[in-house]
């Protein structure tokens, strides 16, 4: 476990319940108090990024056993640690065991398991690897329904280039307007919102299996595309653009080919030719940014945006998927 | 760019009335500022997105349970609070397939989900297993192809309740979301998560051929409201 120690440096981070301001095109950028816009900017540097959206797994985990589940998904940069939800099934036995190196154990169901989990404040899209284990003396085998992982927020900023939090007291009235870089005064809304809008991000979509659920093509399949699944996306709204880019990802092992279409028309092919498991980035995806000024966010003609994902082996050979990723920015 | 005036004669303070033709920049434009609420909309987070994978069929309702509710699955998730500090409002997805007779998916959204305390200062408040949000909806499958309908939750329905929400959370002793913790070494810098479950069940009014129906999709999502 990571130790945090507070400094006289950090930012509290304030209520998010704030009154815009009004601002007007063309009118000078003027206010008495500029301390709510450090407020807003530091509540959205503090918010937690859902990693990995909640997904269904459906494998089981023998006694004496492990499996891993390889996810990609980004986070906004400023998160320190981050929590694995594991949901199991009732097994009607006692079973025993560490997610993430963490014990746990339980004899009733289903149950929920939860671990912390420290990380680096990387605002990329970075690969995580879910362990669970179950002790060889549990005598029922643990089978993994739904698992997930989101960041835990941040109560306190670093009035730096790392977290750019801005302090308050510097944006209060009367405070002098300085340019002392990150964290500070008018300059460093500035900095802030420059920095927020490269790192946030929207983790869309993640699947992921284990070794023994690989949804592989053996050697007498065909090389047609087959439909791995496919599931209801939608974009974030962004300067009201109609589409946004969504960087698109693969877990694969073979020669072959991942496939992730959007209804709205886009497509992108993710070509493979290793003999082991590799991440594997694809050009950006363009998906249907949701309409605010729906309800529901639905496109103007009232339907979701979705994805299809397909894989095919492109020489006949093995072919293996074990995890796509698609992360909105 | 030039962000203060100290190399000017005059130094600007916060509050001064101050102008575009004043020789102060600091960088910070009209369209930055509009920027900034976008990208609080942009936090909105998706907390479920499943799909039914090749063959599996997880979530499928056998017709022998026709005339009862059959419990899919219940899940727990983190949930955002909006700008103005109410919860952000769910957009809930669920697509169906069967082959024939009508499939109707109850959703439960509930605050909290279970008893949950977190290591390292962040708890989720106790259990509170009321039914705070139901929406429930029904299609008639055809004989071959997929179902897909939106019980996209209503915002009057939300509105409604999550001012009862808001209070309890309250009652509870919840701190604000905003609210940082007091961190000591061994403890990671963190706030209150607000949590809430999501539950579906499933009733299944098949024909006496019987074919199983199954949900496929089932994404959750926040939504900053139109």
């Amino acid at each position: 476990m990571t130790a945090f120690v507070k400094s006289s440096h950090e930012v509290t981070i304030p209520n998010p319940k704030e009154t815009h301001y009004p601002v007007y095109a063309g009118a000078p950028v003027r206010g008495k108090d500029w301390q709510r816009m450090a407020d807003v900017a530091n509540s959205i540097a503090g918010i937690p990024v859902q990693r990995v959206p909640v997904t269904y797994i459906d494998q089981q985990v023998s006694a004496g056993g492990s499996v891993t589940l390889e996810f990609r998904s980004a986070s906004q940069g400023t998160a320190t640690h981050r929590v694995w939800t594991v949901q199991f099934q009732a097994p009607g036995a006692a079973v025993v065991g560490t997610v993430q190196g963490e014990d746990f154990s339980y004899n009733t169901g289903p149950a929920e398991i939860s671990v912390i989990e420290s990380q680096t404040r990387g605002s990329s899209s970075d690969a995580l690897t879910l362990t669970v284990t179950v002790d060889a003396a549990s005598p029922a085998v643990a089978r993994i329904l739904f698992v997930s992982c989101y960041d835990l927020p941040r109560g306190e900023l670093q009035a730096d280039t790392t977290d750019y939090g801005v302090a308050q007291t510097s944006c209060a009235r009367h405070a002098a307007i300085i340019d002392q870089g990150a964290g500070e005064s008018v300059r460093g809304v500035d900095q802030a919102i420059a920095q927020l809008e490269t790192r946030l991000r929207r983790n869309m979509l993640q699947w992921s299996t284990t070794t023994n659920g690989i949804l592989g093509l053996s050697a007498t399949d065909s090389t047609t595309f087959q439909e791995l699944g496919g599931s209801i996306v939608l974009a974030p709204s962004f300067e009201a653009a109609a589409t946004r880019a969504a960087e698109t990802w693969a877990y694969a092992s073979g020669n072959g080919e991942v496939r992730i279409s959007a209804l709205s028309g886009d497509s992108v092919t993710i070509a493979f030719a290793s003999g082991s498991y590799t991440w594997t980035q694809g050009s950006d995806l363009d998906v249907a940014a949701e309409n605010l000024a729906n309800t529901g966010g639905t496109n103007p003609d009232g339907t979701q945006e979705q994805v299809l994902i397909e894989y095919r082996s492109t020489d006949g050979n093995t072919f293996g998927v074990r995890g796509v990723s698609l992360i909105g920015g | 760019m030039t962000a203060h005036s100290r190399t000017g004669q005059h130094i600007y303070y916060v509050g001064d009335a101050f102008d575009a033709d004043a020789p102060v920049s600091t960088g910070l434009t009209h369209a930055k500022l509009n920027n900034l609420v976008h990208l609080h909309d942009m936090s909105s987070q998706h907390r479920i997105n499943w799909f039914q994978t090749g063959d599996l069929n997880p979530l499928a309702v056998n017709a022998n349970d026709a005339t009862d509710w059959y419990f899919l699955g219940r899940w727990t998730f983190p949930w955002s609070f909006a700008i103005d500090g109410w919860l952000r409002q769910p957009v809930l997805v669920v697509d169906g397939y069967g082959n024939g007779g009508t499939l109707t998916v109850r959703a439960v959204i509930s605050p909290f989900g279970e008893a949950n305390v977190l290591r390292g200062g962040v708890q989720v408040m106790g259990a509170n297993h009321d039914a705070f949000l139901t929406v429930e909806d029904s299609t008639t499958s055809s004989t071959s192809g997929q179902i897909i309908y939106y019980p996209v939750i209503e915002t009057g329905t939300w509105q409604t309740d999550k001012a009862d929400m808001m209070q309890r959370m309250r009652d509870s002793g919840m701190r604000s979301f905003s609210t940082p913790n007091n961190p000591t070494d061994d403890e990671p810098v963190g706030v209150v998560v607000p949590t809430l479950a999501l539950e579906l069940w499933a009733q299944y009014d098949a024909d006496s051929e019987i074919n199983d129906a199954s949900v496929t999709r089932v994404s959750l999502r926040e939504f900053v409201g139109p």
